[in-house]
C-alpha cells in the first residue's frame, strides 16, 4: 500500500520524474527534475511546456513518442533524447513515459528521466581510450613496417626514401628529412625525403652546413632531440630560419640518428600546423625510427665494404687465373706424324696441375710435361709457373742432340736443385712426368718424378705399358738421383699422362673415378687422341654431375699415327636418342677449334652437324630405339673439312626431307626442312648415299681455301 | 582477339603493270574495308604511297602517265653506246638514263610529302646495291623513297639514303609480305604481279630484262610459300589476269589493266570480307 | 635449360640461358605455351644468354609468333648473339620477327 506521501517518495529519487498534460504543461515534477535541469525550484518548472527543458534537435522525437503515447494509450519504451538545463549543454538523458488513464482515456502523462550524460562520458571516453590505443597500436605497426623496410633491401637510399614515407604517415608533419654527416664533418646531406604535399619542394641533395646551423649542430652535439616550436624566429635555427619561413615552418622536431654512441646525422620533420606541440611519446617514437636508420645506414656502410672486399679478392684471383692461362700452351705442337691432345680443368680460380708441350729450340725434338704442384691455391698456382719457366728455360739449353737421355736428366736436376736450394723453406714440390720426344724415331725418353704413371695404349686399344716413376718428386732435395727411361712408340700407339685430380673425382655419392675406370676408357681403339680425350671427359664430367669439383684435372696424350701422311680421324659414336645432339655437336665444335678453325668456319661445322644429326634422330627411327649414330670429322688444314655422319636408320635422303605435309603449320610440318636448308647454307657440299651394308651415310665437307 | 583484324596492304614490284592496284583500291574502297598500314615495292611503290596518303582512284588514274613522260629516259641511247665503245666510265651509281626528269615528275606529283603526314604508315622497298639486303624506307620525303624503290637496275642510278646505294627493290623481294608479317598484321592483302616473258628479243637490255623476269619470278615463288607458313593469319593473292606484256608507254592499256587489277580484288573480297568479320 | 621470367608492365620478358637445340626447344616453347594460356600474349624473347640455336628454336620461336600475333600480341627477339642472328638470317625469319639490340627497346616497342 502505498504511502500517501508520494511526491516525498518522488523528491528522494534520483532520476527525473514528471507529469504533464496532454499540452504537455508539467503538471508535476519531482526534486531531481529541477535540480538536473539547475532550476532553484518547483516554481519553475511547474506550468512551463515540457519543450522548454527540451534540445532542439530531440523536439521531433519527443512530438512523435508522446503522439504514440497519446494514440495507443500504451507505455513507450524507453527512448534517449538531450534535455536543456538552463545553463551548459544539452545533456543526454533517456526518457520513459506511461500514460495517465481515467475512464479507458488518457488524460496525461508521466515521464522517467535518466540522465545518462555520466554513462555517455564513460562510454566516449573509453572510445577516445580505445582510438589512442589503437593509434598507438598503429605507430607500434608503422615503426614494425620501418624495420621490415630496413630488412628488405640493401640499397641505402631506397630504404632511408621509405621511412621517410613512413614517417610522413605516423606523425602530423608536413615531411621528414633524413641528413647524413658529409665526410669533411662540415655539414649535412639531405639523403632522404619525403613529403606528402604536392607544391612543398623537395630538399633532396640539400647541402646544410653546421655553420650558422646551430640547432643541427645542437642535437648532433648532445645526441638529444630537440623541439623547436617557432621555427621562424628560434635563435638555434638561423640557416633553417630563412628556409623554414619561406616553408611557412613553425614547429619542427629534430631528433639525432645514433650509431654506436655517435651522431650520424639527424631527422627533421616540420608539423604541418605551424603551432603544432610535438608530445614526448612522438619525440620518443621519433627516436626508435631514427634508431633503425642507424641500423640501416651501418648495414649498408657494412655491406659495402664486404662487398668491395670481395670483389678486390676475387678480381685478383681473376687476374691470376688470366696470368696463369697464359703459361698454358696456346697450341699444341704440330709435328707430322703425330697427334696431341690435352684437356684441362681446373678446380679453382689458379691452379696447381698443369700440362706443358713445346718444341725444343733449334732442334726437332718435342718436349712435353704433365706435373701437379702439392697443395692447391694461390701457393700452388705460383709454383706451378716456376716450375714450368724453369724446365722450358733449361730446356733451351739442351745442348747435345745426340745424346738426349743426359740431356733430359741434366733438366731435370737442375729444376729439382733449383727449387730445393732456393725455395727449400717453402717445401713446396711438384710431381712431375717430363718427356722428350724424337719424332723421327718415335722414341720418347722420359724422367717421371714420383708422378701417376702415364699409360701405354697400342693401335688396337690394349695397354702395353706403364711408365713408372724414375724418381722422387721433384724439388725436395738438392743433389736428389734420377733416371732416365726411354720407349719407343710403335705406329698408333699412344700415350697418356693424367693427374690425381682425374683418378680422384668424386660424384655426388662421393666415389672417386678410379684409375681402373680411367683405364678401361683409354684401353679403345681410338681414331685419335683428340677423340679419346673428349670421351674421357664426357665419362668425368657424367661421373661428377653437378657437384664441385674438388681438384684439378689434367689429361695429355700424345701418339705416334699409324700413317704419317694421312690427317687425324676424329671420331665419335653413340646411340641415335634425340640427348646425344649436343654432345655431337660439342665434339665438332671441339675438333674444329683444336684444328685451329675461325669461329665462322667452327660454328658452320657444329650448327650443320646439329641439324642433320638431329633430322636423323628424329626421322630415321621411327621404329626402333637401338640405333646407332657416328660421327667423324676430318680436318685437313687450310684445305678442307670433311664431316661423316653415318647412322643405320632408314633410308632418308635429305632432298626428300623437305615433303611437306600441306595441312600442318610451318613449325610442325617442315620434317627437317628448314634444318637442311640451314646446313646447306653454311657448307659447300652435302652428299648422300645409301652403303651396301644398309647404312646411311652424309658426307659434309667445307672447304677450307 | 584484337576489336578489328588489322589489315595491310601489300602492292609487289610489276612495272606499270601496278596500276592494277587501283581497280583494288576502288574495290575496297567501295565495300568499306579499312586499310592499316601499306607496304609497297618498286612499281607498286607510286600505288602505296597514293594510297597511304588516301588518295581517289580517279586522281591514280593518271599516275602512270604523269611519271612515265615521253622525256623521262633522255640520254639513254647516247649512254648506251657510249658505255659500248668505252668512252663512258660506270660505276656502282651510274646509270644510262639521266634521272633529272624522273626526278622532277616525281617532286610534281609527291611535292614535299614526308611519311610522318601520311594517312596511314607506309613502308616501301629498295635494295642494298653493295649487299643485296632489302632496306625498309619509312621516314623522309615519300618522293626519295620512291624514286629508290623504282631504280630500275643500269637504266636509272641508285639513289643514295642513309649511306646506301639503294635501288630495285624487287630484286630482294618482289613481294614484300614479310613486312607486313613482322608488322603482326592480321589480314595481309597482296597484289603481286608474275612477270611476263619476252618473245621478242632485239638488244642487250632486252635480254636482261627477261632475265630480270626470270629472277623475280622465282624470288616471288620461293618467298611467298615461306611467307604463307609464317603468317599468323590469313594471306589474300589479288593476281590481275594479264598475259600481255605493258611498257611504261602503253598509256592506252592502263584502263584494261586497272579492270583486271577490280577483277581480282573482288573474286577476294567475300574471302577478305568473311576474315574480317571473324 | 634455365628461363627465367620477368614481367614489365604488361610485357612478359622471357630469358632462357644456353643452347636451344631439340633437346632443349621443347622446355622453351612449353614454357611460352604456358604463358600464352594466362593470357601474356605481349613477349620479349631476351635472348642476351643464349649462346646457340638449331632449326628446332627457330620453329619454336615462329610458333610462339603466330600464337601470340593471334591474339593480339607478339613475339619479340633482344639481345642476340652473332651466331645465333646468323641462323636466323640464314632462314629468313629476320624479315618476320622484330629483333632489338636491348631488352628495354623491344619492351618500349609494345607501347
Amino acid at each position: 500500500m502505498l504511502s500517501a506521501d508520494i511526491p516525498a517518495l518522488l523528491d528522494t529519487l534520483q532520476d527525473s520524474y514528471f507529469e504533464a498534460d496532454p499540452r504537455g504543461i508539467i503538471t508535476f515534477a519531482n526534486r531531481a527534475f529541477f535540480e538536473n535541469l539547475g532550476l532553484p525550484g518547483r516554481e519553475s518548472v511547474l506550468g512551463r511546456n515540457f519543450r522548454r527543458f527540451t534540445d532542439g534537435r530531440s523536439i521531433r522525437k519527443l512530438y512523435q513518442k508522446f503522439g504514440e503515447l497519446y494514440r495507443t494509450g500504451e507505455p513507450v519504451e524507453r527512448f534517449s533524447y538531450f534535455f536543456k538545463p538552463i545553463k551548459g549543454e544539452a545533456r543526454p538523458g533517456e526518457l520513459s513515459i506511461s500514460p495517465i488513464l481515467q475512464d479507458g482515456r488518457v488524460i496525461g502523462s508521466r515521464g522517467l528521466i535518466r540522465d545518462i550524460s555520466a554513462h555517455v562520458q564513460a562510454e566516449q571516453d573509453l572510445r577516445r581510450a580505445k582510438n589512442a590505443a589503437e593509434a598507438q597500436a598503429a605507430k607500434l605497426r608503422s615503426v614494425n613496417r620501418v624495420a621490415a623496410t630496413v630488412g628488405q633491401s640493401l640499397d641505402l637510399s631506397v630504404v632511408l626514401q621509405s621511412i621517410c614515407v613512413e614517417l610522413t604517415s605516423i606523425f602530423p608533419v608536413r615531411n621528414a628529412g633524413v641528413a647524413l654527416i658529409t665526410p669533411d664533418r662540415q655539414s649535412m646531406e639531405v639523403v632522404a625525403f619525403h613529403t606528402p604535399f604536392v607544391e612543398e619542394r623537395s630538399a633532396l641533395g640539400l647541402i646544410l652546413p653546421f655553420e650558422g646551423n646551430p640547432s643541427s649542430q645542437e642535437v648532433i652535439r648532445t645526441r638529444k632531440p630537440l623541439v623547436l616550436q617557432d621555427a621562424q624566429n628560434d635563435p638555434r635555427s638561423e640557416t633553417l630560419s630563412d628556409i623554414s619561413r619561406a616553408r611557412g615552418t613553425r614547429a619542427i622536431m629534430i631528433v639525432p640518428i645514433l650509431s654506436r654512441g655517435e651522431a650520424i646525422g639527424t631527422v627533421g620533420m616540420p608539423a604541418v600546423d605551424p603551432f603544432y606541440e610535438f608530445s614526448d611519446v612522438e619525440v620518443e617514437l621519433a627516436e626508435t625510427i631514427a634508431g633503425q636508420i642507424a641500423a640501416a645506414v651501418d648495414n649498408a656502410r657494412l655491406h659495402t665494404q664486404t662487398e668491395s672486399a670481395l670483389t678486390v679478392a676475387e678480381h685478383d684471383l681473376e687476374i691470376g687465373r688470366q696470368i696463369q692461362a697464359g703459361f698454358f700452351p696456346e697450341r699444341l705442337p704440330d709435328v707430322p706424324g703425330w697427334e696431341f691432345a690435352a684437356e684441362f680443368t681446373a678446380a679453382r680460380q689458379v691452379a696447381g696441375d698443369f700440362y706443358d708441350a713445346f718444341a725444343i729450340p733449334n732442334t726437332d725434338l718435342i718436349g712435353f710435361v704433365v706435373g701437379d704442384v702439392c697443395d692447391k691455391g694461390v701457393g700452388a698456382a705460383l709454383f706451378m709457373v716456376l716450375f714450368r719457366s724453369l724446365i722450358r728455360a733449361f730446356s733451351v739449353d739442351l745442348e747435345s742432340v745426340e745424346r738426349p737421355r743426359e740431356s733430359l736428366l741434366r733438366l731435370i736436376r737442375s729444376t729439382n736443385d733449383f727449387i730445393a736450394e732456393y725455395h727449400g723453406r717453402s717445401n713446396m714440390f711438384a710431381t712431375l712426368f717430363v718427356g722428350l720426344l724424337e719424332p723421327k724415331s718415335g722414341v720418347l725418353h722420359y724422367v717421371n718424378g714420383g708422378h701417376e704413371p702415364p699409360a701405354v695404349v697400342n693401335a688396337e686399344g690394349a695397354l702395353v705399358a706403364r711408365l713408372d716413376p724414375t724418381g722422387p718428386a721433384v724439388g725436395l732435395f738438392t743433389g736428389t738421383p734420377y733416371r732416365v727411361q726411354s720407349h719407343e712408340l710403335a705406329p698408333g700407339e699412344f700415350i697418356v699422362g693424367f693427374t690425381d685430380g682425374t683418378t680422384d673425382a668424386r660424384s655426388a655419392a662421393g666415389e672417386p673415378f678410379r684409375e681402373e675406370r680411367l683405364l678401361e676408357c683409354l684401353t679403345n681403339p681410338w681414331t685419335s687422341v683428340h677423340s679419346m680425350i673428349f670421351e674421357l671427359s664426357v665419362e668425368l664430367k657424367h661421373h661428377i654431375g653437378s657437384e664441385p669439383q674438388f681438384d684439378d684435372i689434367t689429361l695429355f696424350a700424345v701418339r705416334r699415327k699409324t700413317s704419317a701422311a694421312s690427317p687425324s680421324v676424329h671420331a665419335i659414336c653413340r646411340k641415335a636418342m634425340i640427348g646425344v645432339v649436343p654432345e655431337f655437336r660439342a665434339f665438332v665444335e671441339s675438333v674444329a677449334q683444336y684444328s685451329g678453325l675461325s669461329g665462322d668456319q667452327t660454328f658452320a661445322l657444329k650448327s650443320s652437324a646439329d641439324e642433320l644429326c638431329t633430322n636423323i634422330v628424329q626421322y630415321g627411327y621411327p621404329d626402333r630405339d637401338d640405333g646407332l649414330l657416328s660421327l667423324s670429322i676430318v680436318v685437313e688444314r687450310d684445305v678442307l673439312a670433311r664431316i661423316v655422319i653415318t647412322d643405320d636408320g632408314v633410308h632418308f635422303p635429305p632432298e626428300e626431307a623437305a615433303v611437306p605435309d600441306l595441312d600442318a603449320p610451318l613449325e610442325e610440318r617442315d620434317a627437317g626442312g628448314l634444318g637442311l636448308h640451314i646446313a646447306r647454307s653454311q657448307l659447300d657440299r652435302i652428299t648422300y648415299s645409301r652403303t651396301q651394308i644398309g647404312t646411311n651415310e652424309l658426307v659434309l665437307e667445307l672447304d677450307l681455301t | 582477339m584484337n576489336s578489328r583484324p588489322t589489315v595491310s596492304l601489300v602492292i609487289g614490284s610489276g612495272g606499270v603493270k601496278c596500276a592494277a592496284a587501283i581497280g583494288l583500291w576502288s574495290v575496297l574502297r567501295e565495300a568499306g574495308v579499312q586499310v592499316d598500314s601499306v607496304v609497297g615495292c618498286s612499281g607498286g611503290s607510286l600505288y602505296g604511297a597514293a594510297i597511304a596518303q588516301g588518295w581517289d582512284p580517279e586522281k591514280m588514274r593518271s599516275l602512270s602517265e604523269s611519271l612515265w613522260t615521253g622525256d623521262v629516259m633522255q640520254g639513254y641511247r647516247e649512254n648506251l653506246k657510249a658505255s659500248k665503245d668505252g668512252s663512258l666510265r660506270f660505276t656502282e651509281r651510274s646509270g644510262l638514263v639521266d634521272d633529272s626528269v624522273l626526278n622532277a615528275n616525281l617532286e610534281k606529283i609527291y611535292g614535299d610529302l614526308t611519311f610522318e603526314r601520311l594517312d596511314v604508315p607506309l613502308t616501301l622497298v629498295a635494295t642494298d646495291l653493295h649487299n643485296g639486303e632489302k632496306v625498309l624506307l619509312r621516314e623522309g620525303l615519300v618522293r626519295e623513297a620512291i624514286r629508290a624503290s623504282i631504280a630500275i637496275p643500269v637504266i636509272f642510278p641508285p639513289l643514295e639514303i642513309d649511306g646506301g646505294l639503294l635501288t630495285d627493290g624487287g630484286a630482294s623481294d618482289p613481294l614484300p609480305v614479310d613486312v607486313a608479317i613482322q608488322d603482326a598484321a592480321d589480314v595481309i592483302i597482296a597484289m603481286g604481279f608474275t612477270l611476263s616473258y619476252r618473245t621478242r628479243f632485239r638488244s642487250i637490255t632486252a635480254v636482261q630484262e627477261q632475265m630480270t623476269s626470270i629472277y623475280t619470278n622465282n624470288i616471288l615463288n620461293a618467298t611467298y610459300a615461306f611467307h604463307n607458313l609464317a603468317h599468323h593469319a590469313e594471306i589474300f593473292p589479288v593476281i590481275p589476269e594479264l598475259d600481255e606484256q605493258v611498257s611504261m608507254f602503253d598509256v592506252d592499256k592502263i584502263p584494261r589493266v586497272i579492270e583486271a587489277g577490280e577483277a581480282a580484288a573482288r573474286a577476294q573480297l567475300p574471302h577478305i570480307q568473311r576474315a574480317l568479320a571473324g | 635449360m634455365q628461363i627465367t621470367n620477368q614481367k614489365m608492365n604488361a610485357v612478359v620478358v622471357v630469358s632462357p640461358s644456353g643452347s636451344i637445340d631439340a633437346t632443349t626447344a621443347p622446355e622453351l616453347g612449353a614454357h611460352i605455351d604456358d604463358l600464352v594460356s594466362h593470357d601474356d600474349v605481349k613477349l620479349v624473347a631476351d635472348f642476351a644468354s643464349v649462346d646457340y640455336t638449331s632449326s628446332a628454336g627457330l620453329r619454336v620461336l615462329l610458333g610462339a609468333a603466330k600464337q601470340t600475333r593471334a591474339q593480339g600480341g607478339d613475339l619479340r627477339l633482344s639481345s642476340v648473339a652473332p651466331d645465333v642472328m646468323k641462323v636466323l638470317s640464314l632462314s629468313g625469319f629476320t624479315s618476320i620477327l622484330k629483333i632489338f639490340d636491348d631488352t628495354d627497346s623491344a619492351v618500349a616497342s609494345f607501347a
